[in-house]
Order: structure tokens, then C-alpha cells, then sequence
């Protein structure tokens, strides 16, 4: 009889987490990711409006100032967000882990300093730490890659937060409603989300799911498709359609709107047809940490 | 380029004009409540907009709202938006959208189109000089804000 070894686990530390959150929220507020870097480049490349083609040069040396002077790209250091990946076969105390991320974020907000933008939401008091009730956001993921654990902080800036829309829509209203709402989403955020931005559409699911989704959407790297082929389909034709709107960078007129509409998906309710936009400002900020047992990787 | 009177398919690019109508005049506004309430004109009384079309994109609106009593009893037409792009303005669609208003006029029969312009703004006085239109011997008192409420105030005294 043979008998099978367990396979090897990989196990975090919590000290490693906590240290891992406190330097990605530094490094997400001062070095945007290289696919925004190239995003910026496309759109400055085919931007015919003069002025709009000035203000994406003022963007783009923003963010070589923000590197070269180790500053931050923008004053709003946002509301922390941290999506968590565990692949199989890891260990990890989930308590320890999510206290280990506010710590974390404490600590980056004090120790840098960092201004913090977090406050109670009634009383309006600022603990001055970038936390607060259910804050960090930490959304957890059980993923199949073996011995893998990914920290992905997003610090997630209000102007393009408050560009936030949601309708439950019903079926009869059908897919025309669902473009119609973007584009109408599009045009109301207008300037106000800092454009050229990522604009993320949840289509299906529930409510709180829906509006979850966008947010996905709205923070996944340039360049990637959402994995359902319709979801994919609508993406093309929403992205044409909101560049084709003229709102240009930070509303002034121009070609360049949103660098993509990225669309992700869920299955729905047979009466249901929600569809949800989060929109990302132009500093679409993101690091991550990727723990492996061979150790920890620092990227976007 | 041909001006034509809007459709619902105008919605989004009539919201964007605007949307840059709102962002010159420094007003923080809900253009596509605007354009909703501009297409959803009914009657005699409209409102109508009349766009001026560039591909799928519009250069220019005219807004209209019909009034009555004109000069014996007839119907008028307003201008009360006479709109051009900032990147399309002096090639002629300002022009063409008043031409269009007039032939608008003509056909659905209002006996004349009028327009309040601001006596600081020079830009729609030149335009009308040029085009031979002298201004009408008319003043314009505008009731709004707190001048409005007084007046309303007393009228419920």
C-alpha cells in the first residue's frame, strides 16, 4: 500500500501580511501600474484635441514627478481596498490575516504619514489611521493555484467613487436599457470623475453583487477581457460608444474619455436584469503582494 | 451639413452639447435631464430643438418653445438656445440652425422667431449684425431668485 504525503502547505505570517499591506499602500499611492503607464501613452498617441492632448501631457508628467520625487499621485489616498486571493493547500489564520491588514494600513497612514479619508460616516469623526467601521474593504477569494496567497490593495480615490450608479432594470427593458444606463452613467459623471477613467459595468446578480462587480471591473488591469464572450462583446461596443461621447480628459472635450469599459458578469434572477457602473479616475492605483513559497513577489 | 429637427436617437449627443452649454456658463446641471425635457416637447408650445448633425455627431442645437399671442393672435416662435461646439464655431452652423429655425417657423406656422441676447456678450450681437438683423426696441425684465420670491411673496399676501 502506498501512502500519499499531504501536499506541503504554505503558511503566511500575519507580522509578514502587516507588513505586506503597510508597503503596498504606500507604493499603490506613488507608482502607477504599467499597464495605465501604456494606456496613457495609447490615448496620448491618438488624442486630436489640442487641449486635451495638453492635459494628458500634465497627467502623464504627474506620474513621472510622483516617481522620481517618491511622492503621491494624487492628495486622495482613498478608501482602502484589499482583495485577498488564498490558492489551495495554504494556512493562514483568517482573523489574524484581516487584523493584520488594518494594522497594516494603520501603520502606512501614521508612519509615512499618509492623510487619511476615512471618517465615521455620521458623526464624520477622522480616526486618522485610514480605518474605520468595515474599513479596509477586504474581500476574500478561494482560488485553485496551489500554495498562493495574493494581496491586491487598491485605495480606491472619491472622486470616481462617487461616480456610482445602479438600476434594477427588468428583463422586458432588455440589453438596450443596459447600454443606455452606461452611457447615461458616462455622461453624468462627465468631469467629475477625473476622466480618462476605467469604467466598470456589473451586469446581473444581485444588487450588492452587481454594484461589486462594477467595482471589479472598474480595477481590472488595462488590456484584459472579461472571460464570459457576451460580456466581452458588450465591452467593444460600450467602450465605442462612451469614447464617441467627446468628454475627453477631466471633461474639457476630447477623444480620450476612458481608456476602456470593462464589463464583468453574473448570473441573474429570471425578473431581474441589474446593472451597476463604478467608475476608476485616470490614477488607477493598484500594488499587490504574491506570497509563494519561494517568497513574496511586490507588483501590481 | 443640414439642420433637422432632434430625435430620441440625439439624446446622448444633444446631452453633451449640453453639458459644454452648462461647463461655459460655469452651472453644474443634469444635461440629460435637459435633453429628456427638450425631446419630450409636445405641441405648439414644444419645446423644439432643432441639431445640426455631422455624422453621429451634432455641432450645434437650437432650442425653440412656441408662445401665444404673437401680433394678431398667431403663434411665435423663442430662440431661447442658439448653441455651437466651441471646436465647430464661425463655420457657419450658427447660421444654418437660424435659417432652419425660420424654415421650421414658416412650415408649422409661427409668424416670427425671437431672441433675448445679453447686451455684454458681443458675440450674438455681431452675429446678428452680420446677418442685416437689427435688434427689436424691446426690454427684457427678468424676475428670478430673490426678486421672484419677493414678488411671489406679496402675491400670497
Amino acid at each position: 500500500m502506498t501512502v500519499l504525503a499531504p501536499p506541503a502547505t504554505l503558511r503566511v505570517d500575519p507580522d509578514a501580511i502587516e507588513e505586506a499591506a503597510k508597503l503596498l499602500y504606500i507604493r499603490a499611492l506613488k507608482v502607477l501600474p504599467d499597464d495605465i503607464k501604456a494606456g496613457f501613452a495609447r490615448l496620448d498617441a491618438t488624442e486630436s484635441d489640442a487641449t486635451a492632448k495638453s492635459i494628458l501631457a500634465t497627467m502623464i508628467e504627474n506620474i513621472g514627478v510622483a516617481e522620481r520625487t517618491d511622492n503621491l499621485l494624487c492628495q486622495d489616498t482613498g478608501i482602502p481596498i484589499f482583495n485577498v486571493r488564498v490558492g489551495r493547500h495554504v494556512e493562514v489564520d483568517g482573523w489574524a490575516l484581516k487584523q493584520a491588514i488594518r494594522r497594516g494600513t494603520a501603520r502606512a497612514t501614521r508612519e509615512h504619514p499618509l492623510r487619511s479619508s476615512v471618517v465615521h460616516p455620521i458623526t464624520r469623526v477622522n480616526e486618522h489611521t485610514s480605518c474605520g467601521l468595515h474599513v479596509p474593504v477586504i474581500n476574500i477569494d478561494f482560488v485553485e493555484e496551489e500554495r498562493v496567497l495574493a494581496l491586491e490593495m487598491i485605495p480606491k480615490g472619491s472622486g470616481s467613487e462617487n461616480g456610482s450608479f445602479l438600476q434594477m432594470l427588468i428583463p422586458a427593458d432588455g440589453l438596450a436599457a443596459v447600454k443606455r444606463f452606461v452611457v447615461d452613467a458616462a455622461i453624468r459623471a462627465g468631469g467629475k470623475v477625473c476622466p480618462p477613467t476605467i469604467l466598470g459595468v456589473g451586469v446581473g446578480g444581485t444588487s450588492d453583487l452587481c454594484m461589486h462587480l462594477a467595482k471589479v471591473a472598474a480595477t481590472r488591469p488595462l488590456g484584459s477581457r472579461c472571460e464570459d464572450a457576451e460580456g466581452a462583446q458588450l465591452e467593444a461596443e460600450l467602450s465605442e460608444a462612451v469614447n464617441s461621447l467627446g468628454i475627453g480628459p477631466q471633461g474639457l472635450g476630447g477623444d480620450s474619455t476612458a481608456f476602456a469599459v470593462h464589463v464583468e458578469v453574473a448570473a441573474t434572477h429570471i425578473t431581474m436584469n441589474p446593472v451597476a457602473v463604478n467608475v476608476q479616475c485616470h490614477s488607477a492605483r493598484r500594488a499587490s503582494a504574491t506570497f509563494t513559497p519561494e517568497g513574496v513577489r511586490i507588483g501590481f | 451639413m443640414t439642420p433637422r429637427r432632434a430625435t430620441a436617437e440625439d439624446r446622448h449627443a444633444l446631452a453633451m452639447l449640453l453639458a459644454e452649454l452648462a461647463r461655459e456658463h460655469g452651472q453644474d446641471s443634469d444635461p440629460l435631464a435637459a435633453a429628456d425635457t427638450l425631446l419630450a416637447g409636445k405641441g405648439k408650445a414644444g419645446p423644439v430643438v432643432l441639431v445640426a448633425p455631422e455624422g453621429a455627431a451634432l455641432l450645434g442645437f437650437a432650442a425653440l418653445v412656441g408662445h401665444f399671442p404673437a401680433r394678431g393672435f398667431t403663434w411665435g416662435l423663442t430662440l431661447t438656445d442658439l448653441f455651437v461646439s466651441a471646436s465647430h464655431r464661425s463655420k457657419g452652423v450658427g447660421r444654418a440652425l437660424l435659417r432652419a429655425a425660420c424654415a421650421f417657423a414658416r412650415e408649422e406656422g409661427y409668424t416670427r422667431v425671437e431672441n433675448a441676447v445679453r447686451e455684454d456678450e458681443p458675440l450674438p450681437r455681431h452675429f446678428y449684425a452680420a446677418l442685416g438683423i437689427a435688434p427689436a426696441p424691446r426690454h427684457v425684465y427678468r424676475l428670478e431668485g430673490a426678486l421672484l420670491d419677493r414678488l411671489a411673496t406679496e402675491a400670497a399676501a
